[in-house]
């Protein structure tokens, strides 16, 4: 028995020497609970990889940074030069003329050149990818021309009034090396590089570290960037798929950030002394959809009533602890063309019921409000939601539904109501075209099936328009008829909490969703 | 014996198409669009959507992508994965050894564990101490590992800080060490890195219980029912009357002869334990096949969910025969034609 138990004895003394690493405070550790799809930026635009291609690469702008009144900065949706030093557009808006800045490495050495940006440009349209599919819209590989040293000219074939919005967008507008992309297998139309996108090489303050794949991805300091060295020597994205071993994790000091925890866990952090919590907020609302094809959702005085019967105010503190302002019309707040004025939804239960019975349904009606399971914000909207409805005559069953047949049922409209929010870059054409134009029915973006003829022309004209005020006209037009419409029931405006360690300074947070790592440092 | 075995080999080859087959439609039933999840359900155009279908050889009729995959895998080419984008053989070599390393440890627990409990258990039959085994057995044969695993993550490591967080492999800013085995605590000895080494075991320490704790069970319970068949036979009474000591008859003889059939259900378990381990990795952050698997299944990668089956079901098929071989070598009187 003895015997037995010695081997037992002798790993147990090892393990009692186990050092725990306490944080090199250079090194920082994120917790994800996804893996990127790839690092090319004009293939992958899942979250997990905009990360990290947000850090590789440079764009030729760059959002701005505001401070607020409490010392905080924060992201804007305004721009400013990035490896474009400056530009010039033409009095019709359709010639873009990028002066490129001098002296940009590579992380290979490689010096930026005006033939890079231009490749890049054109490669992300010549490989069609999502990337791809609004600014196909503005120009084509054959508009855009290098036009003297450290000079690109594009020539839009629209007005494109939010051709910059795009371009400052990581997956649209990262700046590849042109010589590098051509010696890994160049650029065929509508086809995956796969070197490329398992082998980064832009301009951004990090590089490509150790990796290994379901475990860790390194993004290593470049100290030689044109922006600036960074703050930290090293990021570690650790992939742990539970979120409650990160949150132990992150108590345990082995972990600096976490992303979108659930709210139990949220709760902690909020009362947590050693954490922060980062609310980031979107340009996104949290939405209770009802495919407009699908009776009774297709009279919009059964959509009224909904809306009438919901309490915003309570379905955000519930399901987000505070941290979301309600909803206030069709279009997120930070969405640039935004108003409130033509919202008229606070909660009124005996207005639901008069609509309802308009409608022909005096006794209410039965129906499900779906969600994905795991996903605790769109439960307990759900939840709540369902509770506020009942009281107007509309009783709901909540249903979890595992996450790729709910993508295939909210995609095909084939579930009665369902809670899911979308972010949006800020570009107001884009968000209105894919939600609330009857050219993208479904899997394009308009889950709520709403189709109106004036929204479709108002939305074309919108891609049209230069002139500011115009702009605002048209964008105020079609908000006014959404909100008699009703093509859903708008919740609010959709946060994504970070929780850090206290440690960590000078994270700023972007409406965009974008992480930019080089100004971050642990104290 | 070697016809025997390479009609079994034959027969794997036979397995591999026939599981390949089954999986194919069955994950192709799954409700859901693997280009539009790898989207992340966002708006796409259909054409670009359309582009990515046709770039994975989705826009085929079945049948052709069917016969294309098989192919593929006759020549050991298992597809790449379409959410990572890596060759899904590349990704199964590198997670394999992850899953082998814990499930050896677990097993080696168990056996370490279990059988001085098993020969406990019989020498003191009906006894408290053999009735308190056997509870201890039902009650972690009865215990969800995934439960247990939460639990010793919780209160033995956050709480208590028996254990290290469950980060996997290696604690947070210890280097991985270079790649020969693919097992981290024999690969940081080769290396000389003796943190590494520590990291590695103090990591496994909490999943490896969590694998052990169910197979403990059946080890003390197989071995005590092997014990206590051969303490029943003549030669063990011969032996005590003829004045050898209970250690020499227990040790020396019994449990040789009884040891058998726990080796061989053990090593079938290892098969079982291979693909099993998904709620383990799941929990602890394992980085193993298992882990790979749920993460390919959430994502609908077609291929990556036929490859890890493909992997799993021959190295079971292969456990098996490695097994009824070893069984050959030890008993004389089995004979396979």
């Amino acid at each position: 028995m003895t015997q037995l138990l010695r081997p037992l004895a002798i790993v147990a003394a090892l393990l009692w020497g186990v050092a725990l690493t306490q944080g090199d405070p250079k090194v920082f550790n994120f917790g994800v609970y996804f893996e990127p799809s790839g690092v090319d930026p004009h293939i992958s635009t899942d979250a997990a990889a905009t990360w990290m291609a947000n850090n590789l690469y440079d764009t030729l702008v760059r959002y701005e940074t505001t401070t607020l009144p409490d010392g905080t900065v924060v992201g804007t949706t305004n721009f400013k030069p990035w490896l474009a030093e400056s530009w010039t557009v033409s009095d019709d808006g359709r010639t873009f003329v990028f002066r490129i800045r001098d002296g940009v490495p590579f992380h290979n050495g490689d010096i930026l050149t005006a033939d890079d940006v231009a490749f890049s440009l054109q490669r992300v349209l010549t490989l069609n990818f999502a990337p791809a599919q609004l600014l196909r819209n503005c120009t084509n590989p054959d508009h855009i021309a290098v036009s003297g040293p450290l000079e690109v000219t594009v020539e839009l074939m629209t007005a494109c009034p939010f051709f910059l919005n795009l371009l400052v967008q990581t997956p649209t507008g990262s700046i590849l090396n042109k010589a590098f992309v051509e010696a890994n297998g160049g650029v065929e139309a509508e086809t995956i590089n796969e070197f490329l996108r398992n082998n980064p090489m832009g301009t951004g303050p990090f590089t490509w570290g150790e990796r290994e794949p379901g475990v860790l991805y390194q993004l290593v300091a470049f100290p030689d960037a044109w922006s600036g060295a960074p703050k930290l020597d090293r990021i570690d994205f650790r992939f742990i798929s539970d979120l409650a071993s990160q949150y132990v994790l992150m108590q345990q000091g082995a972990l600096d950030a976490i992303y979108n925890p659930p709210i139990d866990i949220l709760e902690q952090a909020l009362v947590n002394p050693a954490l922060k919590v980062l609310d980031q907020q979107t340009i996104g609302l949290q939405t209770l959809y009802m495919p407009n094809k699908n009776p009774p959702f297709d009279d919009p005085r059964v959509r009224q009533a909904v809306q009438y019967a919901l309490d915003q105010e309570e379905i955000a503190d519930a399901a987000t602890l505070g941290l979301a302002s309600p909803a206030r019309g069709a279009f997120p707040s930070l969405l640039p063309g935004f108003t409130d004025a033509y919202w008229v939804y606070d909660r009124d239960v005996e207005k639901a019921k008069q609509l309802l019975a308009e409608a022909g349904f005096p006794n209410g009606f039965d129906t499900t409000i779906s969600y994905n399971s795991g996903n605790a914000q769109r439960e307990i909207s759900a939840v709540v939601a369902q509770a506020q409805l009942a009281e107007a005559g509309i009783r709901a069953e909540v249903q979890a539904v595992a996450w790729p047949t709910f993508v295939e049922g909210f995609r095909e409209g084939t579930m009665p109501m369902f809670v899911v929010s979308g972010l949006a870059a800020p570009v107001p054409d884009q968000f209105i075209a894919q939600y609330f134009t009857t050219g993208s029915l479904g899997p394009g973006g308009n889950y709520a099936y709403f189709s109106n003829a004036e929204v479709d022309a108002l939305a074309e004209r919108l891609a049209e328009t230069v002139d500011g005020d115009e702009r605002a006209a048209i964008m105020d037009r079609i908000q006014a008829i959404l909100m008699d419409e009703m093509p859903s029931a708008f919740l609010y405006n959709a946060v994504l909490p970070y929780v850090v360690r206290a440690v960590v300074q000078d994270w700023i947070i972007y409406p965009s969703g974008d992480w930019f790592f080089a100004t971050v440092y642990k104290d | 014996m070697i016809p025997y075995v390479l009609r079994r080999l034959v027969a794997v080859a036979v397995l591999v198409v026939g599981i390949s087959l089954v999986t194919f439609a069955l994950v192709r039933m799954v409700p859901g669009d693997p280009v539009a999840l790898y989207y992340g359900g966002m708006p796409v155009s259909a054409d670009i959507e359309q582009s990515l279908r046709r770039q994975w050889g989705l826009d085929q009729p079945l049948p052709v992508q069917y016969l294309r995959y098989l192919g593929g895998v006759l020549r050991g080419n298992l597809g790449v994965s379409l959410a990572t984008g890596r060759p899904i053989m590349d990704d199964l070599v590198r997670r394999f050894p992850a899953t082998v390393e814990l499930t050896l440890a677990g097993v080696l627990l168990a056996l370490v564990v279990g059988l001085p409990l098993g020969v406990l258990a019989a020498l003191h039959r009906n006894g408290p101490v053999d009735h308190l085994l056997r509870i201890v057995s039902l009650v972690s044969l009865g215990m969800p590992n995934f439960w247990l695993g939460l639990v010793l993550i919780f209160v033995f490591g956050y709480h208590l800080g028996w254990f290290p967080p469950a980060e996997g492999r290696l604690a947070a800013g210890i280097p991985i060490p270079e790649r020969v085995t693919g097992f981290y605590t024999i690969d940081s000895l080769l290396a000389g890195d003796l943190g590494a080494f520590r990291s590695a075991l103090a990591q496994m320490m909490a999943p490896a219980i969590t694998v052990a704790m169910g197979l403990v069970a059946v080890v003390i319970r197989m071995l005590r029912a092997g014990m206590l068949e051969e303490l029943g036979k003549d030669y063990v009474r011969t032996g005590r009357s003829k004045g050898l000591s209970p250690r020499a008859v227990y040790y020396k003889h019994a449990l040789r002869n009884a040891i058998i059939p726990t080796i061989t259900v053990v090593s079938i378990q290892i098969g079982y334990l291979l693909g099993g381990n998904v709620l383990v990795e799941a929990v602890f952050a394992w980085p193993g096949v298992g882990l790979y698997y749920i993460n390919a299944i959430n994502a609908l990668d077609y291929n990556a969910v036929i490859g890890a089956t493909l992997l799993i079901a021959v190295v079971f098929a292969l456990i098996n025969l490695f097994v009824d071989v070893l069984n050959a070598f030890i008993d004389p009187r089995i004979h396979y034609a």
